[in-house]
C-alpha cells in the first residue's frame, strides 16, 4: 500500500514536470494538472478490471491520492501566484499589432503552418487585422482584432435590444419545474393561461418551454409518439 | 480551504494505512516465519508428525489472513504461497526431509519478499 502511494506520488510529479518542460502546445485546452490527472486516472483505474489478480484497492489507492494532489496544488495554486506560474507558465503574446513573435513563436515551439491553422480556426485570414494572438496556458490560441476590425454591437449603432435575461427552463420533457417558475415571479395560473393560448391541455405535451425575466418565451410541443 | 484541508487529511489517513499495512504484514509474517522454522526443526530432526502439525499451524496462520491479504496482495503471489505450504506438506508425508529443507527455504523466501514489497525502499519503489 505504502509503495502503491509513493509511486503514485513519484510519477504524478514526473509527470507534471515533463508536461510542463514540454510546454503549452501538448495540452490542448486543458490545464496542466487536469491533463495528468486525464491522462493517468483512466488508466489506473482499468487495470484492476483487466486484470482480477490485482486487488481493487491497487486501482481505487492511486486515484484517491491523485484526487488528492490535484485538490491541493489547484488550491494552493488559486492562492499563490508565483506557483501558479511557475505550474501553469505565462501566456504568449504570438502576434502583436499585426505582427507575428518568432522568439515566442520558437519558444513555444509552434510552427507557422500551426498558427495560420489556428488562425483559419478563428475565420482570422489576415494577420496584419489581428491586434494580439496570445497563446493561452491551456495551449488555446486566442485572437483579438483591432477595435476597427471587431463585429459592430448594437450599442454602437445606438440600437436598444432590450434587456434580454437569461431563459429559465419552466417546462422540461412534461414536467413543470416549479422552482423556476417561482423565481420568475410566476405561477400555475400564469402557465396554464400560456398553455392554453397555444392550445395545449397540460404541460405534459410540452417538451421543453423557456421563460426569461423579459417574459420572452420559447415553446416547443411534445412531439407525437410513434 | 476546506477542500484542500480535507484532501491533506485524506492522504495523512492513507499514510497512516500504509503504516498500519507494513506493520500487520511484518508480523503476520514473522509468526507464520517462527512456525515454519519450527516445523523445519522437527523435520530435520525426523519427527515428520511434529513437523505436520507444526505446518498446520502455518497453514492456520495464513488463512487467518485471508481475507486481509486478498485485499491488499497481488492474488498470484497468495496462489504461490499456498502452493509452496502445500508442496512442503506433501513432502512431510512422504518423509522426505531434504527436499522438504528446500521448500521450506522457499517458503520463507516468499513470506520476506511479501514483506519487503510493502516496505517502501529504493528496490521496492523503483
Amino acid at each position: 500500500m505504502a509503495i502503491i502511494i509513493i509511486r503514485t506520488l513519484i510519477i504524478y510529479f514526473a509527470l507534471l514536470v515533463t508536461m510542463r518542460l514540454l510546454g503549452k502546445r501538448q495540452l490542448g485546452e486543458m490545464e496542466l494538472t487536469e491533463f495528468i490527472l486525464a491522462a493517468v486516472i483512466a488508466d489506473l483505474a482499468a487495470h484492476p478490471l483487466q486484470d482480477i489478480g490485482i486487488p481493487l484497492i491497487n486501482g481505487l489507492i492511486p486515484i484517491v491520492v491523485l484526487f488528492c494532489c490535484e485538490v491541493i496544488i489547484s488550491g494552493l495554486s488559486l492562492r499563490h501566484i508565483r506557483l501558479r506560474s511557475c505550474l501553469y507558465g505565462k501566456p504568449s503574446m504570438l502576434i502583436v499589432r499585426g505582427k507575428i513573435v518568432q522568439r515566442e513563436l520558437r519558444r513555444n515551439r509552434f510552427t507557422l503552418d500551426e498558427l495560420m491553422e489556428e488562425l483559419r480556426n478563428q475565420s482570422c485570414l489576415d494577420i496584419s487585422l489581428i491586434e494580439y494572438a496570445i497563446l493561452e496556458t491551456d495551449g488555446k490560441l486566442n485572437v483579438i482584432l483591432y477595435p476597427a476590425e471587431r463585429p459592430v454591437t448594437p450599442s454602437q449603432l445606438g440600437i436598444d435590444c432590450g434587456q434580454g435575461g437569461y431563459p429559465l427552463i419552466v417546462i422540461s420533457d412534461g414536467k413543470v419545474l416549479e422552482a423556476n417558475l417561482k423565481h420568475l415571479g410566476r405561477d400555475e395560473n400564469w402557465l396554464a393561461k400560456q398553455l392554453k393560448s397555444r392550445d395545449i391541455k397540460s404541460p405534459r405535451d410540452v417538451f421543453l418551454m423557456t421563460v426569461n425575466k423579459s417574459g420572452q418565451i420559447y415553446f416547443s410541443a411534445m412531439e407525437e409518439q410513434p | 480551504m476546506k477542500k484542500e484541508l480535507t484532501a491533506m487529511a485524506l492522504l495523512v489517513l492513507l499514510c497512516c494505512g500504509a503504516a498500519f499495512n507494513i506493520r500487520h504484514i511484518n508480523s503476520f509474517t514473522g509468526e507464520i516465519s517462527a512456525c515454519l522454522e519450527r516445523s523445519e526443526a522437527a523435520a530435520q530432526a525426523g519427527d515428520f508428525q511434529g513437523a505436520l502439525e507444526a505446518l498446520d499451524e502455518c497453514i492456520g496462520l495464513w488463512d487467518g489472513q485471508h481475507s486481509y491479504t486478498n485485499v491488499f496482495i497481488r492474488h498470484p503471489e497468495l496462489d504461490a504461497s499456498y502452493e509452496s505450504l502445500f508442496e512442503i506438506q506433501e513432502l512431510l508425508f512422504q518423509e522426505d526431509g531434504r527436499a522438504a529443507a528446500s521448500a521450506y527455504s522457499q517458503m520463507r523466501y516468499r513470506l520476506e519478499c511479501i514483506a519487503y514489497m510493502e516496505k517502501p525502499s529504493l528496490g521496492s519503489i523503483f
